[in-house]
Formats: structure tokens, sequence, C-alpha cells
């Protein structure tokens, strides 16, 4: 099971692990070799910048790791991506089967069964455990949609269980469980660790729009039967009558569903696994859970008609999810922010709303495609303000892609420098800023104009020559050496690996590797 | 009234700058308002882009203009190269010296006419009026013939934004670069021919690629393509409108060392518009920073970089990210967006976003709602609820007034802790607004409550230092905050 591998490996810090990713556009022109192998990891709660200029493969990386690349033209042709500790391109070879004849006659023969399997496994990682701020918030929210409703779409996808759960306690819930927990609460003394529990508490029951109420409630008053009394009200209050055991024939749908769902994806790590045993163990175990879902027939049948009706009662609490993820993202009126169209917001406010989408399900990863290029720099401070307060109160990782050398400098703890579809320098953000060693990151941090240093008429940039190059004839050996300055025999025929300086920082060059000369 | 409302020292605009030419261009209270009509045909209201703007450029100089997006930027740009029709205010370019420093003097004796209390002398006032007029209509290109003004356009040019939207696809290189020149000098085609290959060469590109289609190239070449358009026919100013935010650093890097070394040997004068901060301190001499339709500072690059005056300025340049992760983030993050510029806040635009605002800066009953509202609230404020239920909250922005009703009638003593709210609530650092309350009434029947704000006063754009034009109202007489504190970018400024 899933949770086994989890619990074996939770020692380990890393939370994304990408294993010699390549992927590749084959074009009438030719195969665009987008990612050549690149090695990624990222750790738990840090946030890991990825810069490069425009055509380095940056936004095919988080499309990867995303499994969004558009296909046709695109593939993921091998590697591996550990989200967590499910590799989620397990069965990458079995989906299709690439036959290179030449540059431009590719067959690829799709096996069409594996890839809906892999795309039902997907679409329950996607926004659950990574999701991602796009680029172009105009482009990226449906424009006739109101915000809310796309923000609570995803809580609708993801957290239905907990949700069901929580309304299910609130709906039962009597006065001896206020009065445990206004016990426990009270025993509490410190204020923030009791604002926590309440908190916590208020979620469990689904009232969390209470919250403030309830923590005034505990302030007010000490006497414990006050207390219980006022809760008991609350709740009451809020208890909306809905048909009980409906709601929870279907939170056990929605569990039949989970269970089916890591069944079917360990059955596809055993099968990349080519262990027999281990996969008729797995297929019998999908099998058995298969079975249960006969069980289900009435209630599917009934959800078909009044499946509205049978949801009302989630749709409220993500109702109420969505404005609590707005106001975590400093909108003001998020009632009335919530009910309007993407098009009548600003640009930072639509930046804000894809960031609640992202969080909608408390991803443990946040991947954010150049979230500030399209803003200013007042708004662009508040995003970024926005999202390092975020990494810092859920502790969930960032992998933050920009071109904008300056933001990183700012935002990150480790920086990966790419360069056509390569990694070629990676380091903790001092050391790049420091003490850059690639060539190119040398390059770009001295064609950058600075505001923090006195400019002359006469004052030049210093620039790295040329463009990058195409994808479809990269450079042979290291794709940098037609740009290089230093560029010796080596660099046209070999390329380079990315070799561990020490101290983590990690250079792909032959200047500071064997065969080669002695640096610079 | 063309002059009176602005102030303006006039003559030190020209004597700033380290162009080595007279003055090349002279905008004087540039106005555009875009007209609203919400039901077809009324007009119900303008928004003011461009709004009482005035600056002077010289020869082989470069006046940097930055601001948040809708600030009028771009607006501003286009209005000097006439491809908008401004409505009101002058620019004159490329005039005789004689004819800006006559215009110049006028204005100046208007402006001290404005100001000064005593009687103005009417018949001098008409005259100058009417001398001036005749002065624009002559010279000034926002008045001129468009025959007359086609002298003129050989003379300026635009570099747009967006170098794949600005080339024609359907034409390739050659033609492109021709054009202009076909248009507007009478060169032979064998001359243009050979000035077409000399200006590729001159961007940095070769002759193979005069014959070839703008698609095929990057973005970075495609703007060398819009630069060499621009300079084709030997212009004495570009107006340069974000010509590299499109573009990756490396290669922003390369164009904007193409622009200097162009305004090096042809001694060209720019307006360059862009939103980083960074690239206007590399690239230009002054910097304009506007604000919804204002210049609120303007003065030369360096000093504004390390002294600035105006607190938006401080904002702004405290939010630019500097590449050195070493260096600490003081950013003074502004609250809310920028607000509507069909609707803006009264007095100086900035006041509700300003850290130093005053109780004269424009706070208005609209201002005044939500921080009401909070007061009120029973739940965050115990004490307040020994007043009945608050009504409603009606503004009459006309009248200055905000009015509060309650459901039942208030006694005097109830009346008093209200005002004591108030007076609690101004006597907190950030309780600006309730300061700016100038009376407090009892309404007639007494279940409401009127409030008048005191007036505001408008800031204009004025000489503090030598050189130095700022709109804030701090630096005033008699003002109450005294300028901005310790503001610095980064803390490796030099």
């Amino acid at each position: 099971m899933m949770q086994n591998t989890e619990g074996k490996k939770s020692e380990s810090e890393t939370y994304l692990r990408v294993e010699k990713l390549k992927t590749q556009f084959f074009t009438a022109r030719g195969i665009v070799k987008a990612l050549d192998e690149i090695d990624l990891t990222i750790r738990k709660g840090e946030i890991y910048g990825l810069v490069g200029e425009s055509g380095c493969g940056k936004s095919v990386t988080a499309q990867s790791i995303m499994y969004l690349v558009p296909d046709p033209p695109g593939r993921i042709v091998s590697g591996k991506i550990y989200v967590g500790n499910v590799n989620i391109l397990t069965g990458l070879e079995q989906l299709a089967k690439i036959t290179v004849k030449s540059e431009t006659n590719v067959k690829i023969k799709r096996n069409k069964r594996m890839i809906k399997r892999h795309n039902y496994l997907l679409s329950r990682i996607r926004g659950d455990r990574i999701s991602m701020i796009f680029q172009e918030p105009t482009l990226a929210l449906n424009p006739v949609i109101r915000v809310g409703d796309q923000i609570a779409e995803n809580i609708l996808l993801h957290l239905k269980v907990d949700m069901a759960n929580a309304i299910l306690r609130r709906e039962m819930s009597t006065r001896k469980d206020y009065e445990s927990f206004v016990q426990k609460a009270l025993s509490i003394g410190d204020k923030d660790a009791r604002n926590k529990a309440i908190r916590e508490w208020c979620e469990s029951y689904s009232i969390s729009d209470a919250e403030e109420l309830v923590r005034n409630i505990f302030l007010t008053y000490q006497d414990p039967e006050t207390v219980v009394k006022s809760i008991e009200f609350i709740v009451n209050e809020r208890k909306s009558g809905t048909n009980i055991n409906r709601l929870s024939r279907a939170r056990e749908y929605y569990l039949y569903q989970q269970r089916l769902f890591e069944a079917t994806l360990n059955l596809m790590e055993a099968e990349s696994g080519k262990n027999q045993d281990e996969i008729d163990r797995a297929r019998t175990a999908l099998n058995e859970i298969k079975k249960e879902g006969s069980s289900f027939l009435s209630f599917r049948i009934i959800n078909k008609f009044i499946g509205k009706r049978i949801e009302a009662p989630l749709r409220d609490a993500a109702k109420r999810r969505v404005h609590e993820l707005l106001n975590l993202v400093n909108i003001a009126e998020p009632e009335r922010t919530a009910l309007s169209y993407p098009h009548e917001l600003s640009g930072g406010m639509q930046q804000r709303v894809m960031i609640a989408m992202a969080l909608a399900s408390n991803p443990q990863m946040l991947i954010a495609d150049e979230p500030t290029t399209a803003l200013d720099v007042t708004t662009q401070a508040q995003i970024l303000d926005l999202i390092r307060n975020l990494n810092r109160q859920m502790g969930s990782s960032v992998l933050f892609i920009t071109h904008d050398l300056a933001v990183i400098a700012q935002m990150c703890n480790r920086v990966g420098v790419m360069y056509a579809g390569n990694i070629v320098e990676e380091a903790d953000v001092n050391t790049i800023f420091d003490n850059p060693k690639h060539p190119y990151t040398i390059g770009l941090l001295k064609a950058l104009p600075r505001a923090d240093r006195i400019a002359g008429k006469m004052v030049k940039l210093e620039t790295v020559a040329g463009s990058v190059p195409n994808l479809i004839t990269p450079p042979t050996g290291c794709r940098f050496h037609p740009r290089c300055k230093f560029k010796m025999d080596i660099c046209e025929k070999k390329k380079p690996e990315l070799d561990d300086l020490g101290d983590g920082h990690k250079v792909a060059c032959w200047l500071y590797q064997e065969p080669g000369g002695s640096g610079k | 009234m063309l002059a009176v409302s602005g102030t303006w020292g006039v003559r030190q605009m020209t004597d700033f700058g380290t162009g080595d030419g007279g003055t090349l261009l002279y905008v004087s209270h540039l106005k555009k308002y875009f007209e609203i009509s919400k039901s077809g045909f009324r007009v119900t209201g303008h928004v003011k882009a461009v709004d009482d703007v005035s600056f002077t450029l010289n020869q082989n100089e470069t006046l940097g203009v930055v601001g948040e997006t809708g600030c009028g930027k771009t607006t501003l740009g286009r209005l000097v190269l006439r491809l908008l029709e401004s409505t009101d205010g002058d620019v004159y370019f490329n005039a005789p010296k004689e004819v800006i420093e006559k215009v110049m003097s006028l204005e100046r004796e208007l402006d001290r006419m404005g100001e000064s209390n005593d009687g103005v002398d009417k018949e001098r006032y008409d005259s100058i009026l009417k001398e001036l007029k005749k002065l624009s209509s002559e010279y000034s290109l926002t008045k001129m013939s468009h025959r007359k003004l086609k002298k003129y356009r050989k003379e300026m040019q635009p570099v747009f934004q967006d170098p794949f939207s600005s080339l024609d696809p359907r034409q390739i290189i050659r033609d492109i670069l021709a054009e202009p020149m076909k248009l507007l000098t009478d060169m032979k085609p064998e001359q243009i021919r050979e000035k077409s290959l000399q200006l590729i060469n001159e961007v940095g590109l070769s002759e193979d690629h005069l014959y070839r289609f703008p698609h095929e190239f990057s973005g970075g070449q495609r703007q060398r393509i819009g630069i060499a358009r621009a300079i084709s026919i030997e212009p004495k100013l570009l107006v340069l409108d974000e010509p590299t935010s499109a573009l990756d650093v490396s290669v922003q890097a390369q164009i904007l060392n193409l622009l200097k070394d162009l305004q090096e040997r042809k001694k060209l004068a720019f307006i360059f518009i862009s939103h980083h901060l960074n690239v206007i301190r590399l690239m230009s001499d002054k910097v304009a920073v506007m604000y919804l339709g204002k210049i609120v500072e303007l003065t030369d690059t360096e000093r504004l970089f390390t002294n600035m005056l105006h607190p938006y300025t401080e904002a702004l340049l405290s939010a630019i990210p500097i590449p050195d992760p070493k260096v600490g983030m003081s950013r003074i993050i502004l609250e809310g967006e920028v607000p509507s510029p069909a609707n803006p806040p009264k007095g100086c635009h900035f006041h509700p976003r300003c850290k130093y605002a005053m109780t004269n800066c424009g706070w208005s009953p609209r201002d005044m709602v939500l921080p009401l509202q909070e007061i009120l609230e029973p739940l965050r404020v115990k004490s307040s609820d020994v007043l009945p239920t608050t009504k409603e909250i009606l503004t009459d922005e006309s009248k200055n007034t905000v009015e509060l009703t309650f459901d039942k009638a208030l006694t005097s003593a109830q009346f008093e802790t209200f005002k004591t709210f108030i007076s609690e609530a101004a006597a907190k650092p950030n309780g600006v607004r309730f300061r700016a309350i100038k009376s407090i009434t009892l309404g007639a029947g007494g279940n409401s409550i009127l409030m008048t704000m005191r007036e505001a006063d408008v800031p204009k754009l004025k000489e503090v230092k030598p050189g130095h034009f700022v709109s804030c109202l701090m630096y005033e007489k008699g003002a109450e905050n005294t300028g901005i504190r310790g503001a610095n970018v980064g803390k490796a400024a030099s």
C-alpha cells in the first residue's frame, strides 16, 4: 500500500525527486529535445528557484512534473518523478511505444487503456499533492465561471471525504462532545495553542466560519458550563438538518473511490517492477475492492438523479472554505470577490485567486511558474510576500520558476540554473550570487541592470553573446559552448556531468572537471 | 484658461540635465481625458489618463518615465508623438530656441499672476493668453495641421513594446525598414537600399537578414529591427515604450547597450517608458514618476534613487527586488490596488495608500465608511454596544459630509460617547482620517450624526530642492509631516 511505503521512507527530507527526466516534442520539423535528462530534488519546506532564459525548458520542467506536457506533440520519453514516494511516471514505457526512424519520422503507438488509467491516477495526485500557479492568470482562469466556483471545484474534487466527515460529525454531535472539547481547551493555558486547538476543532466540525465567535467565547467566559452552552447554541444554529443516511452513504462511496485509487496505484507500481507475484497480489487486491463496487449500485443510480442534492451540504462547506482561502491570500471582501468573474478583477487579484485555487487542497508541493511576470513591482512585492508567508505557515515546498534573478535572490533557498534543457549549476542562493561557477550563470548575473548601483551614462552591461539555440539541433557536447568565452576542445565533444564541488554546489562545466583545465 | 492651474519653475527646468544641446522638447500642461459614457451617448465622466503633465527634454538626454500599470505612461508617450489627440496642453518640439523661451517666460508670468493674491491686471492677463495661443497654434504639435505636422514626424519616432505585433508579418525586413524613408523623405530607391544595409549593420544584424520575414526572427532580433526602423530617418527623439519588457535578461542587456551606443553616436534624445526601475536607473538622466496621470516626482536619476522625496517613489523603489540575497528586505508594501482613474481619490491621489498622510491630504467621506463601520462593530469593539444599532452610513461627496443614522434617537450621553470614540480613533497613529473630521453635529430628530470633513488641499508639482520637483503636501509650509525618513533602495545602495 502507498501508506506503507510512505511510512518506510518518511525520514528522508525530499518531497520531490526528479531523475533523468527527458521530455521531447515530436514536430514536423524534427525532435525538440526540450529536457535532456535533468535531475532535481526538492526538500520539504524549501523554496527551490529555477532560473534561465525563455526557451531553456523551465516551463517544460514544470509541465512534466505535473504531467501536463501537451501530447501531441510532446511526450516524456524517460525518467522518474517521485512525488512523496510515488513515482508518477510508473509504467511510462507501457503508455506509448516511440519508434524513431528519423528526426521527422517518428511513430508513437499509444496504449489507450493504460493512458486512461494513468490519467485517472494523476487526476487525483495533481491538485491534491502538487498544485501549480500559472503564469498568466487571465488565461488560466475560466472567464465564464465565477472565481468562487472555480476554487470550489478543486475543493470538491479532493476534499470530499474530509468535508463529509466534518459535516456528519457536526450533525450528529451532542452536548458530550462539546463538554470534552471545552475541558480540553480550558486546560490549555497558552493562548496560541488554545487558538490552534479551537481552529482544528472548528474545522473538524465544519463550522470554521464561527471560529472567531468561539474564540471570543473562550475569552469572555471562564465558566465551563456557560461555554458549553454557547458552543452548543452555535453548533445547533449551524446544523442544517441534512439527510444523514444519504450523506454517510455518500461518504462510504467516496472512501471506496479512494481505496480504488490506491489499489490501482499499487498495481501500476507492481507492474513496473516485473515481479509476477507482486503483480498478481496487487491485481487480486484491486479486484477485491472492485467487487465492493456492486453494493454501491443503488447509490450510484440515486446519485445520477439527485446528485446535486446529495452534494449540497458539501457545496456549502466548500463555499465557506473558499472564503477562508480568499482571506488567506489577503483579498478584502472575500464574499464579494468569490461571486465575481475573472475579468472584474485586477491582475494582482487574479493572481491571488490562482494562488488560493492552488492552495485549496493543502498541497505539499506548489509549482509557481513565473507567477509575477505580468505584474507591477508593487503588486509583485505583495505576491512574493504572500508566497513566502504561505510557505512558512504551511511548510509546503515551492518550485519557483522565473527568469528574474532578483526575484530568485529575494525568494529562494536553493537555485538551479537551466540552459537549453539542462541544469548547468545548482547551489544555495548565497553561493550562486557570491560565487557563481558556470560561465552562463556569470554572464546572466553580469547582464542584470541593478537598481541599487550607480550607473553613469557610459556604463554598459556585459552581455552573453548570441541567443538560446534551437533545440531541434542542439549543439553537441556542452550545449552552451557556442556562446561560451572559455570554450575548450572537449566542450564540443562531450557533455559535462553535473558535478558536486562540495557543499551541494553542483556545476556542469568542463572547467571544473577532469579532463579539463584547472579553473579559469 | 491655459496655464493658471500649475506652478512651474520653468527656468530651472531648462538648466539642469546633462544634454549638451538646447531644449529639444517642451511639454506644457499636457492633458488627455478619455470620455466614459455608460448609456451610449451621454458622457458620464472622464478618465484622466494624463493630467497636467509638464517637462522639458534636452538633446542627447534620456527622460525615464516610471509608474504602475494604468498610470498613463504609454498615453503620455503617444501624446508627445501625437498618435493620440490631446485634450489640452502643448508640445513644443524642435521649435526655435526663442519661441520656447518666450512661451516659458509667458507661462511663468501667468503662474505668478495666478499665485499672487492682489488684483490681477486683466488686460495684461488677456494679452498673455492671446500671445500664447498664437505661439501654440504656430509651433505646438498638438494644435498643428496634419500637413505641417509631417515635417516634425520625421524628427521623432516610436519603438513599441511588443516586437511581435509591431512588425508587419507580410513584409520582408527590407520593406519594413524602407517604409518610413519612402513616406517621409525624398530619398531615391538606391539611397534607400544603401541606407537599409547600413542600418541593419548598425543594429548588429547582417545583410541576409534584410530578405527575411519577421516571423523568422527571435524577440531580441525583432526589437533590433524595430529600432533600426525608428532611426532610419535620422530622428532627434525616440519614444521607447517598454522596449525590453518582452525580452530575456541577456537579450535585454544587448538591446540596452545598443540604445546607449546609438544615443552616443547620433546624439538622440530618448523618452524611455518602463516599469522596470533597474532599467530606468541604467538608462535615464532624469526620471519622472507617474501616479494616476500625474507626475509626482521629477528629478535626475541619481537623486531620485538615493534621495527620493515623494512617499510613492519611496514605496515603489523599496519594492524593487535586488539581485543579492544578502540585501535585507525593507519593503514598504502598499495596501490595496491602484484606484480607478475614472474616480480617483480627492486631493492627493495617493493619500489612501500613503503612510505619511496628513489631515489635509484629501480625506473624503468615502474613505470613512469602512473605518466607521469598524469602530461601531460591537463584536470587535466591545464598548460600542452602548450606542444604538447603526442603520446606514450615507456619504455626500459634494458637501463633504458623512451621515450616520441609528435606529433609535441618541441621548446626549451617547453622543458624547460617540465623540470620544472618534477622538480615541484619531489618537491612534493610523487614525489620520479621523483627525481630518472637522465637526460632528447631532442631526435633526436626534437619530443621526453629521460629520463634516476638512477641505482637501491639492498638491502641485513644485521645486522643493534645486532641480528636484515633487508634488506632495509634506513640503508645503507648516505641514504636519516633514518629508520621508530613511529611505534607500536596498541597503547596499552606494
